[in-house]
């Protein structure tokens, strides 16, 4: 990152002031369909910056299911049950203040703990992890994990250099596929379940009830 | 320079809008899209952690698999709030989601 | 992935194929009560591949990469939770004929709540345990919104929002443990804490060790609190409770409760179990433990609807839970680390006998007289002798008296608080014990000592009775006789990584 920096910062500045723009929209428009738009609209951004970062298959599955799907979502229930639209009341001068209070706390807490922290410090402790080390060398697949005697699935050499450009990801989306089957293919397969569980419950309920 | 921190200070920007929009907020439908800004800006912590944390590419992507979970899961979470709220829409004919009382604790 | 992992894994996969199975039957046949009897005759084959597991105790209990450890700690909780799914069930049997049409689905999506408690309790990685979280609470949801009223749908509104606002908080917590880390795996987490703390990268000015470290844990304890009914996040659930149909209350106050306090015994002791953290995290336990039952009791005292009652009681028994995760360092014969946690297991398999008697209990009632206020009870002991009794044995139990599994739950949990130098702490759990005696009596006085409101009898059907019964005897039993369950408990918490090695 040396003659590109520049433009980086800007398009990053551009889409974070987009994002958190559209975000303060979102909470303070007086019309709730404004707010789904605006929604959208933050997740776009936030799309943006993960294309930055070189997360190309995460900004894709960003805009396909958050402004694509979710977003969607939001605006035909709105149109559907029209009396929402109008209703962005306040909860009262006692949640305002609380949410205020809330809220800058929250953020004051996150942002003196990302600037005290040195996040560097994991380097150390990531190269006595084992099996980052087998990572490095490359020989993940032939060590077999524990309670697994057999890996069939055969893992690409990795680089041997650890983050040789810090701030983007590398080859993130061959990564990624081989990581959801392998190391979370129980999250991925529990997904699936929730996926169920959620389905039938949204049409049991949203089911037009039989006059009676 | 694009460092981490001004990832993790965005991130809580987006945050504290969404905990905000959660507690101040009368309309269920607006605190769910709070909650969704929130899920949102965790995401951004998680991406720029992966993206700056001085491993190889391989690990680096653990995040973006969580990630990737988050957004599924809450897509199916706001599924079913709206067929919750298509219900009460339809058992009180004209519903005011504000009179839900979610804020009455 | 091979024939090992999924022998190991094998309850919670027998579990979602039964959760798949009620809902196929159901829609092929749309008879409800085939759906009912099937699953609790299935309920049997995890239950039984759970006790084969415990009694083969593998040497090797990491399964799928490491994604989950199937250990004796989470065989201990998959028998729990199949259990209380089957009391659940048979107690839906005459109360679903109060939803909308909906009955095997009833049944599906509370066997999918199930699987994902089961996953919970066994999951050893970040992301498996937050996507098992979801799963446990979103059927949990649907569920509270199964019945006709509005106030249902309200309750499941109100779950579905402060479930969704604690997992941004308790992901925002795991992101930041992950990015201090590097891993999502809780062995490594603890392998990589030791070796920060070795060279020298942790500032002990700083509650644990670093401000990352401490705002991830801050966070992740802040949401779980929503799973435990504990402070700060407790105020879902009264409504909840009110509005939700009585079986899927007595679901979420038993299994869904005992689910949180088995993932966070889990992460604390597997990841952040070294002596210099848990310290740190004791203390902020002892507080909320406070917080928690103080806050349950003293809203308990004005209540007048049972439902909400047991809501607000519900709080007050997570804080004395918590007094077992603040007891870390309890110096007992059976060795440092053991007897907290080894309480806190306890008295979760006591609470989900106590509470399943009440809860039961109180479905029987209400399913006649439809009346969920504490006057409605009065004059029970006439009316329904039988439920009277079996529901006031497992009020008794709540409120901690001899010869109870409640009482038995208090000591250990005070006796370890005060082995670790905690004695304020049992203290304030004993004042709290006292207080809770006034609500807890008041439906008793109300069942035994005021008049009826009409003599009409209610009988107890009989697949209720056995099923109260049952909840009722283990509460006695394990009062008179704690031993055997006191052993298991110690079995399981034994098998956790972080206790077992220190």
């Amino acid at each position: 990152m040396t003659e590109s920096s520049a433009l980086v910062d800007v398009i990053f500045w551009v889409g974070a002031i987009a994002a958190i723009g559209a975000s303060v929209m979102v909470v303070a428009a007086r019309d709730v369909l404004k707010s789904a738009v605006f929604l959208a609209a933050s997740f776009l951004a936030v799309g943006g910056i993960y294309v930055l970062l070189r997360a190309e298959f995460l900004a894709a599955v960003q805009v396909l299911i958050y402004v694509g799907a979710v977003s969607i979502l939001i605006i035909f229930t709105i149109m559907m049950v029209r009396q929402i639209a109008g209703g962005n009341r306040s909860a009262g001068p006692f949640y305002v203040v609380t949410g205020a209070i809330a809220a800058t706390l929250v953020s004051l807490a996150v942002i003196y703990a990302a600037y005290n922290t040195d996040w560097s410090d994991l380097d150390a402790a990531a190269a006595s992890d084992q099996r980052v080390e087998a990572a490095l060398t490359g020989s993940y697949a032939s060590q077999p994990a524990p309670g697994n005697p057999k890996v069939d699935i055969i893992v690409a050499p990795a680089t041997a250099a650890a983050n040789s450009h810090p701030g983007v990801f590398e080859r993130s989306t061959g990564n990624l596929g081989q990581l959801f089957i392998r190391d979370y293919v129980l999250a991925f397969e529990i997904i699936s379940l929730v996926l169920l569980a959620a389905l039938i419950g949204a049409l049991v309920l949203a089911r037009e009830r039989r006059p009676t | 320079m694009l460092e981490l921190v001004h990832l993790q200070v965005l991130s809580a920007a987006l945050f504290s809008i969404g905990l905000y929009g959660v507690l101040a907020r009368r309309s269920a439908v607006l605190v769910l899209i709070s909650i969704e800004l929130m899920l949102n800006a965790v995401n951004v912590n998680l991406i720029g952690l992966g993206a700056f944390a001085d491993r190889p590419a391989e690990s680096r992507v653990f995040g973006q698999i969580l990630a990737i979970f988050v957004i599924t899961i809450s897509a199916a979470e706001l599924g079913l709030a709206f067929a919750i709220i298509l219900k009460l829409f339809r058992s009180r004919g004209s519903v005011n989601t504000d009179e839900l009382n979610l804020m009455k604790w | 992935m091979g024939a090992h992992d999924l022998w190991l894994l094998s309850p919670q996969l027998a579990m979602a194929a039964l959760a798949c199975t009620a809902l196929v039957v159901d829609l092929a046949t749309g008879r409800s009560k085939l759906v009912l009897w099937l699953s609790l005759i299935g309920l049997v084959i995890p239950a039984a591949l759970s006790i084969a597991l415990w009694a083969a105790n593998p040497a090797d209990t990491l399964v799928f990469f490491g994604a989950a450890s199937v250990d004796r700690f989470s065989l201990f909780f998959t028998l729990l939770f199949t259990g209380v799914a089957a009391a659940v069930i048979v107690s839906a049997e005459k109360y679903a004929s109060r939803f909308q049409e909906q009955r095997g689905e009833f049944v599906g999506l509370i066997l999918a709540s199930t699987t994902g408690m089961m996953l919970l309790a066994s999951a050893n990685e970040l992301i498996t345990i937050y996507v098992s979280l979801e799963l446990t609470a979103l059927p949990v949801a649907a569920l509270l919104a199964f019945l006709r009223e509005d106030r249902s749908a309200e309750a499941g509104m109100k779950f579905l929002i402060l479930s969704g606002v604690s997992s941004a908080l308790l992901l925002y917590g795991l992101v930041f443990i992950f990015g201090f880390t590097g891993t999502t795996r809780l062995d490594e987490i603890f392998a990589r804490i030791g070796d920060l703390q070795a060279s020298g990268g942790f500032d002990s000015t700083v509650p644990f060790g670093s401000y990352g470290l401490l705002l991830g844990i801050a966070l992740a304890i802040s949401g779980f609190a929503f799973k435990l009914a504990a402070a700060p996040f407790q105020m879902w659930v009264p409504d909840a409770y009110e509005g939700g149909p009585t079986p899927v209350v007595a679901f979420l106050s038993v299994a869904s409760k005992a689910a949180g306090f088995a993932v966070v015994l889990r992460i604390l002791y597997s990841a952040f179990g070294s002596p210099e953290l848990a310290v740190e995290w004791s203390a902020l336990f002892a507080v909320l433990a406070v917080v928690t039952m103080t806050l349950g009791n003293l809203m308990a005292l004005p209540q007048k609807n049972v439902k909400r009652l047991l809501g607000y009681s519900t709080i007050s028994q997570a804080g004395f839970m918590l007094i077992g995760l603040a007891a870390v360092s309890a110096n007992t014969s059976a060795g440092s680390l053991v007897a907290g946690p080894q309480s806190v297991v306890f008295y979760l398999a006591g609470y989900a006998f106590t509470n399943l008697a009440v809860f039961l209990g109180v479905i029987a009632i209400t399913n006649r007289t439809n009346d969920n206020t504490i006057a409605g009870f009065a004059g029970m002991g006439r009316r329904a002798p039988v439920t009277a009794l079996l529901l006031a044995i497992g009020l008794i139990s709540l409120l901690g008296l001899p010869p109870t599994v409640g009482f038995m739950s208090k000591i250990f949990v005070f006796n370890a608080a005060v082995n670790s130098g905690l004695a304020w702490l049992a203290l304030a759990g004993v004042l709290n014990s006292v207080i809770s005696a006034y609500y807890y009596l008041r439906v008793i006085r109300a069942m035994y000592m005021e008049a009826p409101t009409s003599d009409e009898r209610i009988t107890l059907d009989p697949s209720l009775g056995v099923a109260t019964g049952i909840a009722a005897f283990g509460a006695v039993l394990f009062g008179v006789a704690p031993w055997f369950l006191l052993r298991a408990a110690e079995i399981a918490v034994r098998s956790l990584s972080g206790v077992a090695g220190s």
